[in-house]
């Protein structure tokens, strides 16, 4: 096992005189494979980078070839030194940031990069205390390490797709809280706009703004058709107005109206806590019926709501509760009781109705009682812990 | 929208932002500050007023630089320095902040011992209580509600501008003392000049605002409030520095009493206060202190976990973060343990570690200004010239004066 580190500053000597020293390690670009492909050295002259195979190994000293050829720099390669080494990377297994304190290579027929150090024992190794260092070294494989462009933040994709994709949201949401603003709107760049909208909904709302205040139009555009309303509504209520006026133009017109319409809301009230989109039916239809147009839908609500012809809040019934009911008995026979509140209510009244009555969704309405939106639990989780958040920083 | 939430929406972001500049600016006005302060009110009179010129320039500088590093890379100014100069330089900045904060942290706890001296108490008592207080304060998390309480507190330097002012000085020496400079080769002004420059700019006040600005996400849209934030908050803090070395000046200096302890710093709050001055200074001192001795010691493991690569926060447990814990627990102990040592007085405590932090800042502006004009990492929020000229002309106050002291001491 080799560590980049030990190799960094060695001499190279053509035949027996010296030449220059290596400064760092060139893979190539985008990252095809985890072999290093070029050396860069440094003399009198300045920097040049040469190809690694032009080179050859021995004590603890490189010997150049004497013809060889000298590569242009290309901005696009990665280099261990200046992209890797000291720099934070995302750790897909540990789902966290690390920071790489040595570069792990293996060596025959050329060098390989294996493993990113992580430990105090790289740190420790690389200050000069590496032969009395009592501490394991603790390193984690290249394949679950995300790197970024030290210059651009560009996450440095390997093979085509990005792994990030398969770490959970909130997950992916952790480390974007976590990660500097170039390699912040790196990592939104990588992701299916899907995915980025839900990782930035279960974000904290100082890098929900940061984000959608960083990014270039038309990838907000793409990620806010994704976003459910109410989180934009949220998040827009705290960017200043000329962030507000772009992502309200980025809006279909119906979807920039409603959001409006949230965000006259403070959002401690029902009003701002819920969602306006919600699936419903009025309370003459059967069961069947309700069954046949559910699945219809691209996405399946959790819970139908019930109201009479003139919007009026009946009640709402579960989904699963559908399945197991009669299809010819009217929808409305399944609701009991129905909860709601209105939309000017407090927080503390959304959430002991929640806990009171084990509730999953929660029916939002306005004076006449008609129903104008839908509080799922979901938000109220996400609101406990922006509130737990706030109380933890300093 | 209606037109009033819209102007609503327009000063919130503001409301949010406005901080940082000011707290960092108000825990700089900390133990070792009110006590630097007096010292040169009371030895020489308005004559080092005209510093206080130069560093409310500086520290608005050095502070807007933290904020603009931060708003533009999203990154603290400990990871600035080690993507950009590796480990090596990382961890001798490191070892240089390390001795700097526990330097400042002796003089957190020695404002305290000071503060309870004057009720008699003596600091073998005071020190082990309050180590034990911060200890809790900061690892039971009790300490958000509290921020409030000590910024609030803190109102107590208004009394300092009503005792100068009851106190009758000569306004027009005072004010043209500020841009008249004083060169003197007396070994202890040069070293209460050195003082003076290095409570007000310090070491941790430089790492803590560009960690405040990257943990609260601001951004670039940002930097034009957060300027003016860091801009008012180093205003404040110098006009209320400004007003402790009048007071001092004008009841102290007059009369040639010099300062030995806590109880003659107090007589400056005499001509407000009258029998009161003691017991509302004390109460002053212990607010400052304690809110620097629990401020600086967790921001000193912030920024030494965070160069490391170890986790840090207080929202992780003892267990996820050993680290973090540990170093605060050391730099806490470390820090009380010098103001316990015999024969060592307080006020010489407060004093030095000021004077420490300025030469211990040397270093650290020249990274700061490396990174603050590197074009590949800030883009267009690179430093202006002005800027450029104030980090160095702070750069060179601070490293004459400390030559020409050293320089004194050896001819004397």
């Amino acid at each position: 096992m080799t560590f980049v580190s030990q190799l960094i500053k060695k001499p190279v000597f053509i035949d027996d005189t010296k030449y220059a020293k290596v400064i760092d390690f060139g893979l190539q670009s985008k990252l095809q494979s985890p072999e290093i492909s070029t050396a860069l050295l440094k003399n009198k002259s300045g920097k040049f980078a040469v190809p690694l195979n032009e080179t050859s190994q021995k004590d603890g000293i490189f010997y150049l070839k004497k013809n060889y050829t000298s590569i242009p720099y290309n901005p696009d390669d990665f280099y261990l030194a200046e992209d890797l080494l000291d720099k934070q990377v995302i750790d897909i297994t540990g789902k966290r940031m690390v920071r790489v304190n040595d570069v792990l290579l293996k060596e025959n027929e050329g060098m390989k990069v294996t493993g990113i150090d992580v430990s105090f024992a790289g740190i420790l190794r690389r200050l000069g205390f590496g032969s009395l260092n009592p501490l394991k070294t603790v390193t984690i494989p290249w394949s679950a390490v995300e790197a970024f462009d030290y210059q651009t933040g560009d996450v440095r994709v390997k093979l085509g797709k990005s792994n990030l994709s398969m770490l959970h949201p909130a997950e992916i949401a952790d480390i974007l809280e976590e990660a500097g603003t170039k390699e912040r709107e790196g990592i939104v760049e990588v992701l299916d706009a899907e995915i980025a909208a839900d990782a930035i909904e279960e974000a904290n709302s100082e890098t929900q703004e940061a984000i959608l205040e960083q990014l270039p139009t038309n990838q907000l555009k793409k990620i806010l058709e994704k976003m459910q309303l109410s989180e934009i509504a949220d998040v827009a209520n705290e960017v200043p107005p000329q962030t507000v006026k772009k992502i309200l133009r980025l809006l279909s017109a119906e979807r920039a109206k409603r959001v409006e319409k949230l965000m006259l809301f403070p959002d401690d009230v029902a009003g701002g806590l819920m969602q306006p989109t919600f699936y419903k039916v009025t309370k003459e239809k059967t069961i069947g019926e309700t069954l046949g147009e559910f699945s219809k839908l691209k996405v399946q609500p959790e819970a139908v709501i019930v109201t009479d012809k003139e919007n009026k809040l009946v009640g709402h019934v579960h989904a699963n509760e559908l399945l197991n009911a009669n299809p010819s008995t009217e929808i409305h026979s399944l609701i009991t009781e129905p909860f709601f509140v209105f939309e000017d209510e407090s927080f503390s009244d959304i959430f002991r109705k929640f806990a009171q009555y084990n509730l999953r969704i929660l029916p939002v309405v306005d004076q006449d009682n008609k129903v104008i939106g839908v509080i799922s639990i979901d938000a109220v989780i996400r609101r406990i812990e922006e509130e737990e958040e706030k109380d933890d920083a300093i | 929208m209606t037109r009033f939430k819209q102007q609503f929406i327009r000063v919130l972001p503001i409301l949010a932002i406005l901080g940082p500049g000011i707290i960092s600016g108000s825990v700089d006005n900390d133990a070792g500050g009110i006590a630097t302060y007096s010292l040169a009110g009371a030895q020489f009179g308005f004559s080092l007023l005209w510093v206080l010129f130069i560093t409310t320039f500086a520290l608005a500088v050095t502070q807007e630089i933290g904020a603009r590093m931060g708003l533009v890379t999203g990154k603290g100014l400990a990871s600035l320095i080690r993507e950009k100069f590796g480990i090596r330089w990382t961890t001798f900045i490191m070892a240089v902040l390390l001795i700097a904060n526990i330097g400042t942290i002796a003089a957190e706890f020695a404002g305290i011992a000071a503060a309870f001296e004057i009720f008699n108490v003596s600091k073998f008592i005071s020190i082990p209580l309050s180590l034990i207080l911060v200890f809790f304060l900061v690892t039971k998390g009790s300490f958000k509600p509290l921020e409030r309480v000590f910024l609030v507190l803190s109102a107590f330097y208004l009394v300092y501008i009503v005792s100068a002012i009851f106190a009758h000085p000569n306004w027009h020496q005072a004010i043209t003392s500020i841009v008249t400079p004083t060169i003197s080769f007396n070994k202890n002004y040069l070293l209460t000049l050195v003082a003076v420059v290095g409570t007000t700019i310090t070491p941790w006040g430089q790492f803590f605002i560009q960690d405040y600005v990257v943990d609260k996400k601001l951004s670039k849209e940002d930097l034009q409030i957060e300027r003016g934030d860091v801009f008012f908050g180093s205003f404040i803090t110098n006009f209320i520095s400004f007003f402790i070395i009048v007071a001092c000046a004008a009841t102290l200096f007059i009369h040639h009493i010099p300062i030995n302890d806590a109880k003659d710093a107090a007589l400056a709050l005499k001509p407000f206060a009258g029998p009161f001055a003691s017991v509302l200074f004390g109460f002053g001192l212990l607010n400052a202190s304690l809110f620097g001795a629990v401020l600086v010691p967790v921001s000193t493991s912030y920024v030494i976990t965070e160069a490391f690569g170890f986790e840090s926060g207080l929202n992780y447990s003892f267990k996820e973060a050993s680290e973090f814990y540990g170093l605060f627990t050391f730099a806490i102990i470390a820090g009380a343990v010098l103001v316990l040592l015999p024969f060592v007085p307080l006020l010489s405590i407060l004093f030095w570690s000021q004077a420490l932090d300025a030469v211990l800042l040397l270093p650290i502006l020249v990274f700061v200004y490396i990174l603050s004009n590197d074009k590949r990492l800030l883009n267009g929020y690179k430093n202006g010239k002005v800027i450029n000229a104030v980090i160095v002309i702070t750069f060179l106050l601070i490293a004459i004066s400390a030559i020409a002291y050293f320089v004194s001491q050896f001819i004397s």
